[in-house]
């Protein structure tokens, strides 16, 4: 992994990413006792200290030890914990809570929300736990990114996916890929959701129905997207009986995973301005789908955003 | 209906967690093409379904966050879908039916009476 991208992270990720919300607490009034077996079932190497919501100290094995070294069978919390406590703020860049790991050498940092208020515990498995997940996050969306390829032919886009059979956990990788060329393309929301619905049955269409996948090529220009898709078989027996609402012959296995409602026909008919299908058992099937783009479903051109200050690839 | 009322109403655990937003309405379903087909906007997903598809699919229709119902708990790779597209997901332990029932009470805002159980 570049350097570059743990340090892009580490500034544009916040305290409340990177925090745990699930950690123990204690009561200053009760015994040490407490606070160690606590400390040793929830496996944490300290906790902050609370009366009521009001953090009043922290407690950590370091002063559980001291306590045992001094033979104090009966203390307080209270007596032992530390009441300067160094806290961070949950809207801190998570740098600035690397810092003070660095700087203070503790292994728990307890996080304060706008008000003041405990929120949440830090750590630094806590932080590697976060970069870990948004690094897998990006590449998770790196990878759909490039499931199809793309090309320019003069003004129009190109995209084109093969789309394997029986892949079902890739189901929509086209769709999200597509809809985001056309958000880059300053293409309104509702045509945005129109293609993309498209898109998405005929992916999955491929997926579940075909013997050996398909290709769905899309073409985006100003005034149109197209979407043509094929495969190589089985075909469709009855294509008139397949456009049916609620017909389908899916299997069991398939409704499991989510697919099979016998909408993806009816509904990709729904989207598209214009509709082409063509089947024949044995051969194979193919679509041909046109979108309309009028004037009023392009925002004014307005460059794909590369502001790199948004938190996410935010494509709706 | 803002999302963080929705979600302390189906005692939902957040897995994701995004600005809070409003809501006007809610599609329930455990297909995904029935999703698909919905004519809804700016609605949030009920659904039993776990897999990243079901974030694929909220994408495509533009759906504003998704609470997976039944108590499953959606693999990795959804709850990592999810984040890398800001969709916020949560999970309720409440069955579809009380989940949309809960639901229509807090979109509705009608009196609901708060014995719902899980089993
Ligand atoms: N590419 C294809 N090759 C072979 N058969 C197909 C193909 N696409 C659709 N079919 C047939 O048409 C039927 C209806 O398709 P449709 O997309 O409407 O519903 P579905 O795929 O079964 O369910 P859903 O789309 O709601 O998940 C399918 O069940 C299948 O029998
Ligand atoms: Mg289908």
């Amino acid at each position: 992994m570049e350097y570059s991208v743990i340090h892009e992270l580490v500034h544009r990720l916040k305290v409340s990413h990177a925090m745990s919300t699930d950690y123990v607490t204690v009561p200053p009034n009760v015994a040490m006792r407490v606070a160690q077996q606590r400390m040793r079932e929830a496996r944490a190497g300290g906790m902050p200290v609370t009366r009521g919501d009001e953090m009043v100290g922290i407690v950590t094995t370091e002063d559980v030890i001291l306590w045992l070294d001094g033979g104090g069978r009966d203390d307080l919390v209270e007596q032992w914990m530390t009441r300067d406590v160094v806290t961070v703020d949950r809207r801190w860049p998570l740098t600035e809570a690397m810092g003070l790991f660095g700087k203070t050498g503790f292994g728990r940092l307890p996080v304060l929300d706008e008000g003041g208020q405990l929120c949440g515990v830090i750590t630094p498995e806590s932080i590697l736990k976060s970069l870990l997940d948004e690094v897998s996050a990006m590449l998770t969306a790196k990878d759909e990114a490039e499931s199809g390829r793309a090309t320019m032919d003069g003004s129009v886009l190109r995209i084109e996916f093969d789309v394997p059979a029986r892949d079902y956990e890739r189901a929509g990788m086209a769709s999200v890929r597509v809809k985001r060329e056309l958000a880059a393309r300053g293409f309104k929301p509702q045509l945005q959701r129109r293609v993309a619905i498209a898109t998405h049955e005929c992916e999955t269409n491929l997926i579940i129905h075909t013997t050996e996948g398909g290709r769905i090529v899309a073409l985006v220009d100003d005034g149109s997207v197209k979407l043509t898709v094929s495969d190589k078989g089985p075909g469709i027996e009855d294509i008139e009986r397949a456009m049916v609402p609620g017909f389908s012959t899916a299997s069991d296995f398939v409704r499991d995973l989510g697919f099979g409602a016998g909408m993806g026909l009816p509904n990709i008919r729904k989207c598209a301005d214009r509709f082409e299908i063509r089947s024949k058992r044995g051969s194979g099937t193919w679509l041909h789908l046109e979108f309309d783009v009028t004037p009023g479903d392009r925002a004014p051109a307005d460059p794909p955003s590369t502001d790199g200050g948004g938190e996410e690839v935010r494509i709706r | 209906m803002w999302w963080s009322d929705l979600i302390a109403a189906l005692h939902a655990t957040p897995l994701v967690e995004l600005p809070d937003f409003e809501a006007q309405s809610v599609a329930a379903a455990d297909l995904l093409s029935d999703i698909l087909a919905t004519d809804k906007e700016d609605f949030v997903i009920l659904t039993g379904q776990i897999s990243p598809q079901a974030i694929r699919t909220a994408l495509a229709v533009g759906a504003l966050g998704v609470v997976v119902v039944r108590g499953k708990q959606p693999p990795q790779e959804t709850v990592r879908l999810a984040k890398s597209y800001g969709v916020p997901l949560a999970v309720t332990e409440l069955r579809m039916f009380e989940a949309c029932y809960v639901a229509g009470g807090v979109l509705w805002n009608t009196p609901l009476s708060t014995s719902l159980s899980t089993d």
